[in-house]
């Protein structure tokens, strides 16, 4: 399976008559994006904003984050599943605006709670937020999507995704008429010297319900039992978030860019034999089927013949167990399994730093405690409205306004436990 | 470094040249100057720092007297003019241990930096490392010359009041302290590194460890309980009326045997739980829902059981050390098994 994807690289944003890509500079026609991101009647407005890195911006109140990306000549499309047949993808070629991220802002129009709710993560373009939130490096379109009142969540979330999906695709194929890419990357699994380890890479998303969920190839992962993917199925949105916990999200952005497999892929036939993906679920409603999700994961390491896995988790709390099953089931297959985590411990540092582990999980790589404090200054400009409700820390329920300096940790922030991951943060014992 | 730095330095009886176990009991002293390894530490100080006085305390009595020897050591210290406490190394002697963690906390806790130096299987790494930096020796004096060279030179970095890197860089036991820090690679690429050294069988370091409780696994049962001789073990804490032998409540550090010889029952009112875990009313009301020895007399009758052991075993189960527990649990085992015995009842709350 061979996937060429195409860099089409964005150094600037601008709004103007016609949406194109030129010497780097993005055009936007702001009423053709509208338009295309009007799903449906659940939605009663659209506006667009943008920002770029170092702005004294402040983007809240943030859905999901996409990459634009869409198939060339193909009977297939990326986000496969949504608006478009859900046909196997990560072959043949892929465009993609690279720099940029497309963001979905809104207010969902009720109320939501316990553990399906909203929680607040927030985007600052400059600052000491950066290493700690998604798209703080990218040059942000922002839809701002308002809901028509009356209308559920159900109706609007999924209205906002496809709306999200349909704009993407408006800005990529208006923008590119004609254009040339400024490289083409191409991943293929192809053969590996033998003597290299064979590894997979175990993804657990995070699946609890209606705003806190994931998709693969446009379904919900509900019922999911551990599945194989090629990687390159990834980098062409075979798995989007429908998650709105935002800080321990993992946006679409990040499936569509995922560190690991990016990773795994520049080691591949130097380090490591890089055999695939498994895909599988947090959150599962009892014990029983979290170790049988762990051993049926092993399962599929095992056949697939490999000696090593990296894995990843999304969320935190519950999922803990069904990740660290996993693990255990691994390490008894005699799969050398390291799993990157995050860590809470409080803002201190004094507490137990994970809610669950076994003893076979000898091999941990940190993304650092979560639960630390820092300050973020004032900025110029909000994006998403004029005040927030953080539902993580002491501010507990309180509103506040969002452009003012603010004191949060990681939990505040948009993907925050990932970011701390990707940007080098980690801890130790001292 | 600005001056040579001024160190006291604590030893037990045994290193500091009064005497072995038979001197276990001599009060605190003070020495002008280096004993013993302390002679070997000046010599790894150098030009860095010097030994100004040394202490000496026997371990029993400071096991058994430890708000007094604390008291009259700390004097001393004082008095010497030292910056830095440095006491041991201990190495596997859990009195010794037990007293140098203490007496580098109380000195800690004056606002003056002190450190010592042990095996990790002694009980005062795990009663003392979350107060003060232990350094990790080998489990007996074969390893001197090592730790000595370690604890001069991480007094001079304690000295130097320099923020102190993660455990496993600088060399101490961590202190229960996790701390964020920043690393050129991403996490990505540090498990493909990490996950690569573990398939090629290399060491690596996991960036959070995990404690492992090992299992315990049953032993298999007795041979022929008819014959067996069985004691009675519980961790309930229930101790004679009034607690004479002083067991704690809480984070025990001894077990005790209590004769049961002759005895058919255990009187009401004769007993108590010491126990800050758990409800001890019923206990108190009818000590056999800790120890059964009226049920296991029965049995003895009965000939299920070959005979009960003279004495029951006892200990508090109550936010206890895991390596002090295992400790109780070895020497009880050993005790147990000079006397015959071939299977146990263990009653826990």
């Amino acid at each position: 399976m061979k996937l060429r994807l195409e860099n089409y690289e964005v150094n600037a944003l601008t709004l103007g008559n016609v949406t194109r890509l030129e010497s780097g500079v993005l055009s936007i026609d702001a009423e053709e994006i509208r338009k295309a991101a009007l799903f449906d009647g659940s939605i009663s407005d659209v506006q667009v904003e943008l920002t770029s890195p170092g702005d004294r911006t402040r983007i809240i109140h943030i859905l999901d984050a996409l990459e634009p990306r869409d198939k060339v000549q193909s009977d297939r499309a990326t986000f496969p599943g949504f608006l478009a047949p859900a046909r196997t993808v990560g072959e043949g070629t892929t465009r993609r605006l690279k720099g940029t991220a497309l963001l979905a802002s809104a207010q969902l129009p009720e109320a939501t709670g316990g553990i399906l709710e909203f929680n607040e993560g927030l985007i600052d373009m400059t600052g000491p937020g950066v290493d700690y939130c998604a798209c703080s490096n990218t040059h942000n379109i922002v839809l701002l999507f308002t809901a028509r009142p009356g209308v559920t969540n159900q109706d609007f979330e999924n209205a906002v995704r496809l709306g999200s999906i349909q704009a993407s695709r408006y800005l990529i194929n208006a923008a590119l008429e004609g254009v040339e890419p400024n490289d083409v990357e191409v991943f293929e699994l192809g053969p590996a010297d033998p003597s290299l380890p064979k590894v997979a890479y175990v993804d657990q998303v995070q699946q609890q319900g209606m705003l806190v969920q994931t998709f693969l190839y446009g379904q919900s992962m509900e019922s999911l039992v551990p599945t194989l993917l090629h990687p390159n199925e990834y980098f062409d949105g075979a798995v989007v978030s429908g998650n709105y916990r935002s800080m321990i999200k993992a946006p679409t952005w990040l499936r569509l860019n995922n560190p690991v497999i990016r990773e795994l892929y520049t080691r591949h036939g130097k380090d490591v034999n890089f055999a695939g993906v498994i895909l599988c679920r947090g959150h599962h409603d009892d014990h029983q089927l979290k170790e049988r999700n762990g051993y049926m994961v092993a399962n599929l390491a095992r056949m697939l013949g490999v000696q090593g896995v990296v894995m990843t988790l999304e969320g935190t709390g519950n999922t803990w167990v069904d990740f660290m099953q996993a693990v255990k089931a691994l390490e008894q297959s005699g799969i050398g399994t390291v799993p990157i985590v995050h860590e809470l411990g409080g803002a201190e540092g004094k507490d137990w730093p994970i809610v669950d582990y076994v003893p076979e999980a000898d091999a941990i790589i940190t993304g650092g405690g979560a639960d630390r404090r820092f300050t973020l200054p004032a900025v110029e400009r909000v994006i998403g409205g004029p005040d927030l409700v953080f539902s993580s820390n002491e501010a507990w329920g309180q509103r506040q306004p969002a452009g003012e300096s603010l004191t949060v940790t990681a939990h505040e922030m948009y993907a925050g436990f990932w970011m701390m991951q990707i940007n080098g943060i980690t801890a130790r014992d001292f | 470094m600005d001056k040579p730095i001024k160190i006291v330095h604590y030893l037990n009886q045994f290193f500091g040249g009064i005497g072995g176990e038979e001197k276990a009991d001599a009060p605190p002293e003070y020495r002008s100057a280096p004993v013993g390894p302390g002679i070997a530490l000046a010599r790894q100080l150098g030009e860095r720092g010097s030994i100004v006085g040394t202490i000496i305390c026997g371990d029993n009595y400071f096991i058994e007297n430890e708000q007094d020897a604390l008291a009259q050591l700390l004097d001393m210290a004082t008095d010497s003019g030292a910056d830095l406490l440095v006491a041991g190394p201990a190495f596997n002697s859990g009195r010794y241990g037990t007293a140098c963690g203490a007496l580098a906390q109380a000195w800690r806790g004056e606002g003056k930096p002190g450190l010592t130096a042990m095996n990790v299987n002694n009980p005062g790494v795990e009663l003392y490392r979350n107060d003060v930096y232990i350094l990790p020796t080998g489990d007996t004096v074969v390893s001197m010359n090592q730790a000595l060279s370690d604890l001069a030179n991480f007094a001079v970095k304690l000295a130097e009041g320099r923020e102190m890197g993660p455990a496993h860089e600088e060399g101490y036991f961590p202190t229960g302290l996790r701390k964020n820090l920043r690393v050129p690679q991403g996490a990505a690429e540090r498990a493909v590194d990490m996950l690569v050294s573990k398939l090629a069988g290399k060491s690596f370091q996991s960036e959070l460890p995990v404690p492992d409780f090992s299992n315990v696994d049953p032993a298999p049962p007795a041979s022929n309980l008819a014959s067996a001789k069985v004691a009675l073990v519980t961790e309930s804490g229930l101790v004679p009326f009034g607690n004479p032998d002083k067991l704690e409540t809480w984070n025990a550090s001894k077990w005790l045997k209590y004769s049961i010889s002759g005895l058919e029952a255990l009187p009401q009112g004769q007993y108590e739980a010491w126990h800050g875990g758990c409800d001890t009313t019923g206990t108190n009301a009818d000590p056999h829902r800790a120890v059964p020895l009226d049920a296991a007399r029965a049995l003895e009758r009965a000939g299920i059981i070959g005979g009960l052991c003279d004495h029951y075993y006892v200990t508090t189960g109550n936010m206890a050390n895991i390596k002090v527990m295992e400790r109780i649990g070895r020497e009880m085992a050993q005790d147990m098994k000079a006397q015959g015995v071939e299977a146990v009842i263990l009653t826990a709350t």
